[in-house]
């Protein structure tokens, strides 16, 4: 059976090297059944592909330990969910689900993209054949999945205990949706350069792909940051752990360029700055595979010192030269058609949002590379911590809150200094009230106000638009509140979408600002009956407990939680020791819309005392609730609208007449 | 010509406020990247700046003193060792004979007092090189 998956991936690397040949052979001689033979071949891989996939799950499902990957990710005393999970729980099996996953986007995309626009068709298929070639390649030559021993143990090694979490089962196929996502707008783009001289460079297109990337990626940090909080027991969920910031750098410039192309779709400018945007994402993609996989830097996740880094390096040098040098080729054809009107514009307003994003990206990059860079510079590694990226990162995101709140209320072409004020007023007023209301109750952190006024402010800017919206239809249709609500969102699905999505992002900012400015914790060690207060809560504990559950010794901590005299009942913390001499943490976890209680058996003494660690981190959930709105605002801003197509239709028609 | 000279004077402004967060986090969030062989042979106390310390927990070493979060064991590079102090809560994966990344300062004992204390994990995406015993 490993055969028939290593022949698959062989006779895959084979046909995804001649689907690149033949499409750019095919589209030089100006012959399209080559390209239509080169495009066949991609299906002909996906199915290839499948094919390894599917001997990979069903080795893992069957617990087949001749397989060493089988071996290493599975055991007899794992659940059988998590052992299919696994699939993507080690390098090969992850390099294995992103070739896979590309192959299904290319598919997608050669049907939609190649029948909108089928000049594009040959430079798509080139392209996704070479990304794909290369992960073929990875997975044939550097790190096969399928490699066997001839003498299969009795019992695997299982995954680390830590890995064995919903959540996490979850967050690398998510993460990775919005990773191999990022290919297609860069396939697009690139087809486009190559293939001619065209009014968009293809970014109106690619931005419906960049959008699910987008929210791919979101949904797999905020996955990511879920797992981190409830399974490795520290209190918090964000550490700007290399891995984490792997993620989050081509989030940052995904972010930017959907913003940047609104300007491209309404003034036809910035086609130069959208189509470098699409090819960074892209080569940050790679990257963050890169940081992942090589261990090239020290972090809590990456360890693995390989060869993979050279072949990635290499890879993503040759992609962004043959990219970059496409964007010089077809410089000047990729010139603006309008200029910046006025410096007070909507225009400047998403100008700066996109540096500002970009700055962050930059920071972000710098301090992951950090270690690197100054090794090489100073012959010292040096590491940069959390400190850094908070002393940077911080003061750009209230930039980005203030340009989020002033954004939507700025004109297009050339603002008046007098309506835009006219149009702050009520949610700059908003903002200051409930400023005045969190200094009246008490809060004095003056970072945390700041947060709070800005999020005010722009959650009021999002309401007044809202409300102007209804008005206007209930004034020329006489409907209802409800109804007038629903259908101004209904037909401007990607404004008011993206509305839904900055509330999210709202009650994000507010969940983080809270929890990080917020949070108390103590450390305690109890006799049982004894209670320790945390912020508002009282926890007593009463008493140790020790059970085996799955291979693994359970040690639980019973607590009984109050708030005042209220009993809010029992709670317990635990802590799983493995033979191996794993041990994980169960934290016990209270949530609610105000703060979570979070408790942590540290440790314990032969005479039963129990060491806990409490912490109450204030608004926690507000980040989770965000992720579920920022969902409803991606599909709504993703069904497609009709009028849209209508409206892009015109733009395109001169796009492929020779003199343009 | 005024609108490209406020471009121009905008993008100035964002790049020196840029560079000067960058200095300023640079400033706050650097450790030097040493080896236990690197910090053995400096004279104790004469190195009170933070740095950050790779090695591995060598085995039989590690005291654990739960009621008051006394950790000590002795990382090692193979060829030196250092006992290290911390106090805190552990990671779940630390244990004898794995990686960690120690962050603090050597005190004048010649024991570093870690703050932080860091794990690496060996099983996170592939399993550890199956030459070194586990």
């Amino acid at each position: 059976m490993a055969d028939l998956g290593r022949f698959s991936l062989f006779g895959a690397l084979v046909l995804a090297l001649y689907a690149l040949a033949a499409a750019a052979l095919g589209a030089r001689a100006r012959r399209p059944e080559v390209v239509r033979s080169a495009s066949r071949a991609l299906v002909a891989v996906a199915v290839l592909e499948g094919v390894a996939a599917a001997v990979l799950w069903t080795a893992l499902g069957t617990r087949d330990y001749s397989f060493q990957y089988v071996v290493s990710h599975v055991s007899d005393a794992q659940p059988l969910l998590y052992d299919l999970t696994s699939f993507w729980g080690g390098m090969e099996g992850s390099l294995l689900l992103w070739a896979l996953l590309l192959s299904g986007y290319t598919l997608l995309a050669l049907r939609s993209v190649g029948r909108q626009r089928p000049p594009l068709r040959p430079g798509l298929v080139a392209v996704c054949a070479g990304v794909s070639a290369f992960f073929l390649f990875m997975l044939a030559f550097v790190t096969p999945p399928f490699a066997t021993s001839s003498f299969p143990p009795a019992d695997g090694r299982g995954m680390n205990p830590l890995l064995l979490n919903p959540w996490m089962a979850i967050h690398p196929p998510t993460l990775y949706l919005g990773f191999v996502g990022l290919t297609v707008p860069f396939a697009i783009v690139v087809a486009t350069l190559i293939s001619g001289p065209s009014g968009d460079a293809g970014v109106l297109l690619a931005r419906r792909w960049m959008l699910w990337a987008w929210y791919c990626l979101t949904m797999g940090l905020m996955f990511g940051a879920k797992w981190s909080y409830v399974v490795l027991g520290w209190g918090g969920y964000w550490a700007w752990d290399p891995v984490e910031n792997a993620a989050l750098m081509p989030w940052l410039v995904a972010t930017a360029f959907l913003h940047s192309v609104m300007i491209q779709e309404r003034r036809e400018m910035l086609t130069r700055w959208n189509v470098v945007l699409v090819i960074l994402a892209f080569g940050l993609s790679i990257f963050g595979t890169f940081l992942t996989r090589s261990g090239v830097l020290s972090s809590i996740h990456s360890f693995t010192q390989s060869p993979l880094g050279a072949f990635f390096l290499g890879f993503l040098a040759l992609a962004l030269l043959v990219a970059f040098g496409l964007v010089a080729w077809r410089w000047d054809e990729l010139r603006s058609r309008n200029e910046l009107d006025a410096t007070l514009s909507r225009e400047s307003a998403f100008l700066l949002n996109n540096v500002l994003f970009l700055a962050v990206a930059f920071s972000v990059f710098l301090g992951t590379v950090f270690p690197i860079v100054s090794a090489v510079l100073t012959g010292r590694a040096i590491n940069v911590g959390p400190p850094f990226f908070d002393h940077i990162v911080v003061p750009i995101a209230f930039g980005i809150l203030v340009l989020m709140g002033i954004g939507p209320l700025i004109a297009w072409r050339r603002a008046s200094a007098e309506s835009l004020r006219r149009n702050v007023q009520l949610p700059a007023a908003a903002g200051i009230v409930l400023g005045v209301a969190l200094l009246a109750a008490g809060v004095r952190a003056p970072g945390a106000v700041l947060a709070f006024v800005l999020c005010g402010f722009v959650a009021a800017t999002v309401a007044v638009e809202g409300v102007r919206g209804v008005r206007v239809r209930r004034a020329h249709r006489g409907e209802g509140p409800v109804r007038a609500l629903v259908a101004l969102v209904a037909h401007n699905r990607r404004r008011y979408g993206g509305y839904i999505v900055h509330l999210g992002i709202l009650l994000l900012f507010c969940g983080v600002t809270g929890s990080s400015v917020f949070s108390t914790q103590r450390v305690v060690t109890l006799g049982p009956g004894e209670t320790a207060a945390v912020g508002e809560y009282r926890v007593r504990f009463d008493g140790l407990s020790q059970s085996t559950r799955g291979g693994a010794l359970v040690i639980a901590a019973s607590l009984r939680v109050f708030e005042g005299t209220r009993d809010l009942g029992p709670f317990a913390a635990r802590r799983s020791l493995y033979l191996a001499g794993d041990s994980t943490t169960d934290v016990a976890l209270r949530s609610t819309p105000r703060d979570d209680l979070y408790v942590i058996l540290a440790g314990w003494t032969q005479d039963g005392r129990a060491t806990l660690r409490l912490l109450v981190n204030p608004l926690v959930a507000w980040m989770w609730a965000g992720g579920l709105v920022v969902t409803l605002g991606a599909v709504i801003a993703m069904i497609p609208e009709r009028r849209a197509v209508q409206e892009g239709a015109p733009a395109f028609r001169g796009a492929w007449s020779a003199g343009e | 010509m005024r609108r490209t000279l406020v471009f121009a004077a905008g993008a100035v402004a964002i790049v020196l406020s840029l560079a000067y967060l960058v200095y300023g986090g640079i400033q706050q969030g650097a450790t030097y990247w040493v080896t236990v062989g690197e910090l053995e042979q400096r004279a104790p106390g004469t190195a009170a700046d933070r740095v950050r310390l790779g090695g591995t927990v060598a085995p039989g070493t590690v005291r654990w003193d739960a009621p008051h979060r006394h950790l000590r064991f002795v990382v090692t590079d193979g060829q030196h060792a250092l006992p290290v102090a911390y106090s805190g809560v552990v990671p779940d994966i630390f244990a004898e004979g794995r990686q960690v990344v120690v962050e603090g300062t050597l005190d004048r004992s010649g024991t570093f007092d870690a703050t932080t204390l860091l794990a690496k994990c060996p099983t996170k995406y592939n399993p550890a090189d199956p030459k070194t015993p586990q």
